[in-house]
């Protein structure tokens, strides 16, 4: 049986095993590490019945075995006497120990203290939810996880109880509810879950269908966007644009980056011989707090900027004289308005300024696309009409490192 | 006098007069929300987070489908402060028991493998109806006893393959 990967003392990555050994034979029950990371366990057990096998406790055997899931199951019948022989295994029932909402949550808890404790990385327990609303259902986004069909939610409270009135909601029923408990919601990979194909040539039409839907949907008033996606079905550039035609029309989600991993190495796709990652993206927040509360707080009020933590390992910031800064929507009287950067470790990285026009439309207008040359400048930008503001930063060859949330400026 | 009191009857129960509250907007929500948000000035310098990870509903997405330990470990290597991990909801609920029944395999009559199996015990998502991740226990029914020679071969062995690999 085989289980989740570990990375004991740091150095020795590796997927637990359980190896049952289940005999006729007259042996004495025993249990022993066969190898690191190998439990082995041998069981007399009749030559007919239901045999019952604790993998719980039988995992406990490996360190941090409560933490694992099962992840491929084989059996093999061994002759030990040259002649054939058979079993027939009627069916497997995998059955929890803890089947409970509430029970589970908790544990979640406890895995993430135990490994803030060890690794010093703070851990949050959300969700990701992808019950189809029927507007996605009529789409047709439901099977490739498109444009809001999967969600992500973080609750403030720690405590599972809101996760019972959030069941098998999706799409606008979703983001409501969650807003009424002082959560976030995110729109996950908006083009679609599946990687990048080598043939991106049918990309540009779901692409589209996904933006017009999106704008007509006003992104079900989602707080954040998965941006910082290099490949889910589009590029970062091409999650950009959509990001980008949502702000044009008036839609204003904040933009964040993710890997989505399910289980590999945080590699630099650059660099790396093993390269299962190809989206490296993390989310910069600027924090008041570390706690549940502070973080959801820091994501709606959209304090954050988004890159690839390989190639960008500075930060980002700007502010609009006193009234404004990275992540908010502010009105303004004036004609003009002078925004200054605050960018570091930006050496050797191109620095670019974006402003796009707030304007119906399925396109987008852009008043500026500019490099900026200081990391500390101060610009003014035309604010005559309602427009969005944000900044890039790049490789010279264009490639992309880290994206600032918009400040949105309405008149 | 009666009169009065009569008019003053009916008017309370003109149902047209009753006021239903009025949704507050999603707007308004935030804006409550944050009066009771964390005040004050930002933490000096901002927090890394990987946003979007899974572990225990990997459902065989990645070669290393992860713990929260490897996702966890893997963060602080690379200098990530933190991790929020975001489940596929159905993980959370373990009530239903995942029943593979081993009747729909392929037999390979080379090396006796039987693969394609029906059942699928990850649990994770890809379909709904598959709910999975945590799972502590299991029980193999078994019936029939070791065979004499010439008996079915396709009981020689049973091997599950392993889930698709599906992102989401």
């Amino acid at each position: 049986m085989r289980l989740s990967w570990h990375a004991d003392a740091g150095d020795l990555e590796q997927q637990y095993q359980i190896h049952y050994v289940l005999t006729t034979n007259a042996v004495p029950d025993s249990r022993s590490l066969e190898a690191a990371g190998v439990v082995r366990v041998v069981r007399r057990v009749a030559s007919s019945g239901t045999v019952i096998l604790d993998l719980l406790s039988d995992a406990s055997f490996l360190p941090d075995g409560d933490d694992n899931t099962v992840v491929d199951l084989s059996w093999y019948v061994e002759s030990h006497d040259s002649m054939p022989h058979c079993a027939v295994v009627k069916r497997v029932v995998l059955k929890s120990a803890s089947p409970s909402i509430d029970a589970n949550w908790y544990e979640s808890q406890r895995f993430a203290e135990r490994y803030w404790e060890r690794f010093g990385v703070f851990g949050y327990i959300g969700f990701e939810e992808w019950t189809p609303d029927s507007a996605l259902a009529t789409a047709g986004f439901a099977q490739p996880g498109r444009g809001g069909s999967h969600m992500n939610v973080l609750l403030p409270p720690s405590d599972p109880g809101p996760l019972f009135g959030l069941w098998e909601i999706g799409g606008r029923g979703l983001v409501r509810k969650v807003h009424e408990q002082c959560g976030v919601v995110s729109i996950n990979h908006p083009f679609g879950y599946a990687l990048l194909p080598a043939d991106t040539a049918g990309l540009g039409a779901i692409q589209a269908d996904v933006t017009r839907f999106l704008l007509n949907q006003r992104a079900f008033e989602a707080d954040l966007l998965e941006v910082g996606l290099p490949a889910r079905s589009g590029t970062v550039d091409q999650h950009l644009l959509l990001w980008d035609r949502l702000s044009a029309g008036g839609i204003r989600t904040c933009g964040i980056g993710v890997t989505d991993t399910h289980g590999w190495r945080w590699d630099d796709p650059a660099t790396a011989t093993y390269t299962e990652n190809r989206n490296p993206y993390v989310t910069w927040i600027w924090l008041r707090s570390t706690t549940r509360v502070g973080l959801a707080s820091a994501l709606r009020r959209c304090r954050a900027y988004f890159g690839n933590p390989f190639v960008f390992h500075g930060t980002i910031d700007f502010s609009i004289d006193t009234i404004g800064a990275m992540g908010q929507a502010i009105s303004v009287r004036s004609d003009s308005v002078s925004i200054r950067f605050a960018i570091t470790g930006a050496t050797g990285l191109n620095l670019w300024m974006v402003q796009g026009l707030v304007t119906p439309g399925v396109d987008v207008q852009y008043l500026r696309r500019e490099r900026v040359a200081d990391t500390a400048a101060t610009l003014w930008v035309d604010t005559r009409r309602p427009s969005f503001v944000r900044v890039e930063v790049r490789l010279p060859d264009g490639t992309p490192a880290a994206f600032s949330n918009p400040i949105w400026l309405a008149k | 006098m009666l009169a009065a009191v009569a008019s003053l009857a009916v008017s309370c129960l003109d149902v047209t007069k009753v006021r239903t509250p009025v949704p507050r907007s999603d707007a308004q929500l935030a804006t409550a929300c944050e009066a009771a948000a964390p005040k004050g000035p930002e933490l000096p310098t901002p927090l890394s987070i990987s946003l979007h990870t899974h572990a225990h509903s990997n459902h065989g997405s990645a070669s290393r489908p992860a713990s929260m330990e490897f996702d966890a470990f893997q963060a602080k290597q690379n200098g990530v402060d933190a991790i929020v991990w975001s489940e596929h909801l159905p993980v959370f609920d373990q009530g239903d028991s995942v029943v593979i029944t081993p009747a729909q395999g392929r037999l390979d009559p080379d090396s006796l493998n039987v693969t394609g199996l029906q059942g699928d015990a990850t649990r994770l998502g890809a379909v709904r109806t598959t709910r999975s991740p945590r799972v502590y226990s299991t029980s193999l029914s078994i019936s029939g006893k070791m065979e004499r020679p010439g008996g079915p071969k396709r009981c020689g062995s049973i091997a599950r393959s392993p889930a698709a690999h599906r992102l989401d």
